[in-house]
């Protein structure tokens, strides 16, 4: 059976290297992107299973990734954004901007690996 | 108007009745009298005067008269003989003369019994000299007072008819000549019957027709009427009732008072002098006037001079009463005023001054001082001294002193060598004192290198000295109990001049501080605005010359009209004071107070003060705090995740050394990781002056930019020009000053709004990559790249204050670690960036 692929967009490489870690330990192909530029990027070159999204980010922060994914990827993977205080953007919650969980740092290894486990088999991104 | 007023008026009347009826204005009157009635237009002769030649005979003298119609024949003295044979109708129709020997007293008896007037007998009359007032005879008595009561003299028998008075006033119309003949001529019939018809023949010896000359209103410097002329004129003027007499007591002390109080009501209503003064004068030509036409009527004489004295009098006695209770309320409001002005200073005790002059050139930095009057020798007390003493003089104190100050202009010092010898650094003289009460000041600031400076403070220190000596001098008069030596009117420019001066420097003061601050009158009028007030009132869009309380406090505050009235309502019954906070203005959060004394304490004197609290700065402190706990939130959540993800790590890593080295290794990176923001933190907040109103801290440029963006909408509408803002939708953290680069934003967006074409796009872009965030305004017209430079390199001060905003703002973002740049070409349009350090 495939490993499924996650691509973590984030722009703390130290983070970025331990979320990858716990995640292949879960078994979890693991991708790395350092801002949602190279995250669209590297979806478009290779699809994944499940995105797990940090919001503020240089050059493309998560809100704009959220709302550019659906036109760059025709069928765009769930998203799990990583946030810290923040629950809406633009008067909008983020589940209104169709992510398929949140998780609120720091984060708690099992609730994120539980989360994931949950999106990935809900499938693909609501409302698409 | 109070009766008092009248007070004036009164006096002058009762003084010009007491001088009217102590015959001070006979002299006066009399004139007015002979002017009017040498004018007037005489009557007809009624009396014909006949020289009795030597020899004639007096009988046939009086019935030649009578037979050419003559009324009566009266003879000034007798003349003897020949008037037996007359007629009993003749000779009640004689009258003869005989000298009163004076008018006072009573006639004696002999005298008495020959003037008694018997049926069918001569008549006998006595004659009196006419009155002299002044050596003008112009008046002659009705009547002579004897044991049994009024005697008729000779005039008024002659004339067959009394007058209005014992005595009364002869016209002696110019036109007026009698005829005067010979009594040959009657006698030897030379005229016809009828040529007396109805005449007064007086007939007079020739030494009383050319002899014991009299001085008349006719000839009043030369004695030129006889005295038989004299009688003719009296007989004339009784026969045809012209005859004048003065006024009764009563009467003349009605007009007097009458004619004075016209005059005191003139001055007193009237408020222009020059308009009473022409009433009063008016009402002296129509006394003149409604005399001249009584006298020729009546036959009155007014007391003229007692009435114009009175006119004249009340007048001026009235305005010179307002005058004086002008100046008792001007100086009694000076006096107060001063007390109010000076009541806490020193003023109030002049002996203070020389005292605060040591005080204060003390504080200044003067290391030595002596304050002198010239005086030979010195007082060995002088006024005030410093670190001195008198016996620091050296040489002619006197001589050189009196030398240097014949030298000295007003204002200013004159070094002094050799007379203070021990003195250190440079010695300087200034005359302080005043008038004639000379006062030096010698004074030295040692050898401290501020010296120089300090000269204009001791210029200001001896001007204001001088200043309150004159001031005290002129003033105080009153205040010790004296009466002041300068008139009220000097007294006032001093209190003028130094509450001017106390308000002059109150207002600076005021304007000195580092708030906006108002002052009102308690009726909401505004009396004195700070500099920093006026600036936030144009602001507003509110005349600080103009606006009333109420209507700034519903401008700056959101408070609706009524809870405006209903604050300032509290606040002026109550006392004490209110705040509310004001509507932003120009980015500055400020708190409103308005402030008013308790009433009951402060009574009419009351105040209202606004205040304007600048609350930016507890404003700008509250966003700092914010900004960097949402900082801290973010970022250590960031830090505990991956300190909480490699030690989970760890854990699974059981058995795994190399594994779990590893893990701890980045346990470390995060813990020092999260250690470096927290020394960026530390350096953003402790490098940089707390005082600093730019100082920078983590801040998110995307909400500055929004909000900016929501200010200009409607400018941008204004102009027909779309503004269009690329923003990310949410912003990492930057270092910068929120206020500030809020401000620069609005100014560059303003800048390129106004010099855009219609319906062209303005747009704001912001990118943020690891290290730094970029900020993009582009658009407008464009001009000259050099002409941006210059504008906002020097900027113009008043024209455009966007330019000043960006040039200052450009300072700041430079000391942040952030750069400015611009381009701009003619027709292409407007470049400017920003970009700020990062925090990652």
């Amino acid at each position: 059976m495939t490993a499924k692929a996650i691509l973590i967009v984030d722009d703390d490489e130290l983070r970025c290297e331990l979320l990858a870690e716990l995640l292949q330990d879960e078994g979890y192909a693991v991708r790395i992107a350092n801002d949602g530029v190279e995250g669209l990027d590297a979806l478009e070159r290779e699809a994944a299973d499940l995105v797990l999204l940090d919001i503020i980010m240089p050059r493309m922060d998560g809100i704009r990734f959220l709302q550019v994914l659906p036109q760059r990827i025709e069928s765009p993977p769930p998203v799990i954004v990583i946030s810290g205080s923040m629950d809406s953007v633009g008067g909008k919650t983020l589940e209104e901007m169709n992510v398929a969980g949140t998780v609120r740092k720091p984060v708690d290894p099992a609730t994120l690996i539980e989360t994931i486990e949950t999106a990935l088999s809900q499938g693909a991104m609501p409302g698409d | 108007m109070d009766s008092y007023h009248l007070v004036p008026g009164l006096l002058a009347a009762l003084l010009a009745a007491i001088l009217h009826f102590s015959g001070f204005f006979q002299s006066t009157d009399g004139s007015v009298f002979d002017r009017l009635s040498v004018r007037g237009t005489a009557e007809p002769p009624a009396v014909t005067l006949i020289r009795l030649e030597e020899g004639e005979s007096a009988g046939a003298l009086v019935q030649a008269s009578l037979a050419l119609g003559a009324e009566r024949v009266v003879f000034l003295s007798d003349p003897g003989s020949g008037l037996e044979r007359l007629a009993a109708e003749e000779r009640e129709r004689t009258v003869i003369g005989f000298p009163a020997p004076r008018l006072s007293g009573s006639l004696p008896s002999e005298l008495l019994a020959a003037a008694q007037r018997q049926e069918g007998e001569l008549v006998r009359a006595p004659i009196a000299r006419p009155v002299a007032e002044y050596g003008i005879h112009r008046s002659q008595n009705a009547w002579i007072e004897s044991e049994d009561g009024a005697v008729a003299l000779l005039e008024t028998v002659a004339a067959g008819r009394e007058p209005r008075a014992g005595e009364y006033y002869v016209p002696m119309p110019r036109s007026l000549s009698f005829a005067q003949l010979s009594s040959d001529q009657l006698v030897s019939a030379e005229f016809v019957e009828g040529d007396l018809e109805g005449m007064t023949v007086i007939v007079a010896r020739p030494e009383e027709l050319s002899g014991n000359l009299l001085a008349t209103p006719i000839s009043p410097n030369l004695a030129a009427v006889s005295r038989a002329q004299f009688a003719a004129y009296a007989v004339q003027a009784l026969a045809t009732g012209r005859e004048a007499t003065k006024s009764g007591n009563l009467a003349a002390v009605l007009l007097i008072l009458f004619a004075a109080m016209l005059s005191a009501l003139a001055a007193i209503l009237l408020r222009k002098r020059h308009v009473s003064a022409t009433i009063a004068l008016s009402l002296c030509v129509f006394a003149g006037v409604a005399g001249w036409i009584l006298l020729e009527s009546a036959g009155v004489i007014l007391p003229f001079a007692g009435i114009w004295t009175a006119v004249a009098l009340a007048w001026l006695g009235t305005i010179m009463f307002l005058e004086r209770r002008k100046d008792s309320k001007l100086e009694s409001s000076v006096v107060g005023a001063i007390e109010q002005t000076v009541s806490h200073t020193a003023f109030s005790n002049r002996d203070n001054l020389p005292a605060l002059l040591v005080a204060t050139a003390e504080m200044v930095g003067i290391e030595r001082m002596l304050l002198v009057r010239p005086a030979d020798p010195l007082s060995p007390n002088p006024p005030a001294t410093f670190n001195a003493e008198v016996s620091d003089f050296a040489g002619d104190v006197q001589g050189e002193l009196a030398r240097l100050a014949s030298h000295l202009a007003e204002g200013r010092s004159l070094p002094v060598r050799g007379l203070l010898p021990g003195w250190p650094g440079q010695v300087r003289l200034r005359a302080i004192g005043y008038e004639d009460k000379p006062l030096y000041w010698l004074y030295t600031f040692g050898d401290s290198p501020d010296a120089e400076l300090g000269e204009y403070i001791a210029a200001s220190l001896a001007q204001s000295f001088v200043t309150m000596q004159k001031s005290h001098a002129s003033l105080s008069a009153q205040q010790r109990g004296r009466r002041a030596v300068d008139p009220v009117d000097f007294r006032v420019v001093s209190a003028i001049g130094l509450i001017s001066r106390n308000s002059r420097q109150l207002r600076k003061a005021i304007d000195q501080l580092n708030s906006s601050v108002m002052a009102f009158d308690v009726v909401g009028f505004p009396l004195h605005a700070s500099p920093q007030m006026v600036d936030l009132l144009e602001a507003s869009g509110i005349n600080p010359q103009t606006a009333l309380l109420s209507e700034i406090i519903e401008n700056l505050t959101e408070l609706t009209k009524g809870q405006v009235e209903a604050l300032l309502r509290d606040i002026l019954r109550e006392g004490g004071e209110a705040s509310a906070p004001m509507r932003q203005i120009a980015g500055v959060s400020a708190t409103l107070r308005v402030s008013c004394p308790d009433p009951a304490q402060a009574t009419h004197e009351n105040i209202v003060v606004l205040e304007a609290f600048d609350t930016s700065d507890l404003a700008r402190l509250s966003d700092l705090r914010g900004a960097i706990t949402d900082f801290i939130d973010v970022q250590m959540r960031n830090d505990l995740e991956t300190i909480a993800l490699a030690a989970a790590l760890a854990k699974k890593a059981a058995g795994d050394k190399k594994r779990g080295e590893r893990m701890i290794e980045r346990i470390v990176a995060a813990s020092q990781a999260a250690t470096d923001r927290l020394n960026t933190m530390n350096d953003l907040a402790r490098n940089q002056p707390a005082t600093r109103d730019d100082m920078p801290h983590p801040i998110q440029l995307r909400p500055i930019a929004e909000n900016v963006g929501q200010r200009l909408a409607e400018f941008a509408g204004r102009y027909d020009v779309q503004l269009d803002f690329e923003l990310p939708a949410v912003s990492g953290y930057s270092v910068g000053d929120p206020v500030v680069l809020a401000r620069m934003f609005e100014a560059l967006l303003r800048l390129v709004i106004t010099d855009s074409p219609q319906h062209s796009t303005v747009t704001f872009s912001l990118a943020e990559d690891e290290t730094r965030s970029a900020i993009k305004i582009c658009g407008g017209f464009g001009m000259d790249r050099a002409r941006l430079g210059q504008a906002i390199a020097k900027p113009p001060r008043h024209d455009i204050p966007e330019f000043l905003i960006v040039s200052e703002s450009a300072r700041a973002l430079s000391s942040w670690g952030g750069e400015f740049a611009y381009d701009s070409e003619t027709g292409k349009g407007y470049t400017f960036q920003l970009s700020l350090r990062r925090i990652a």
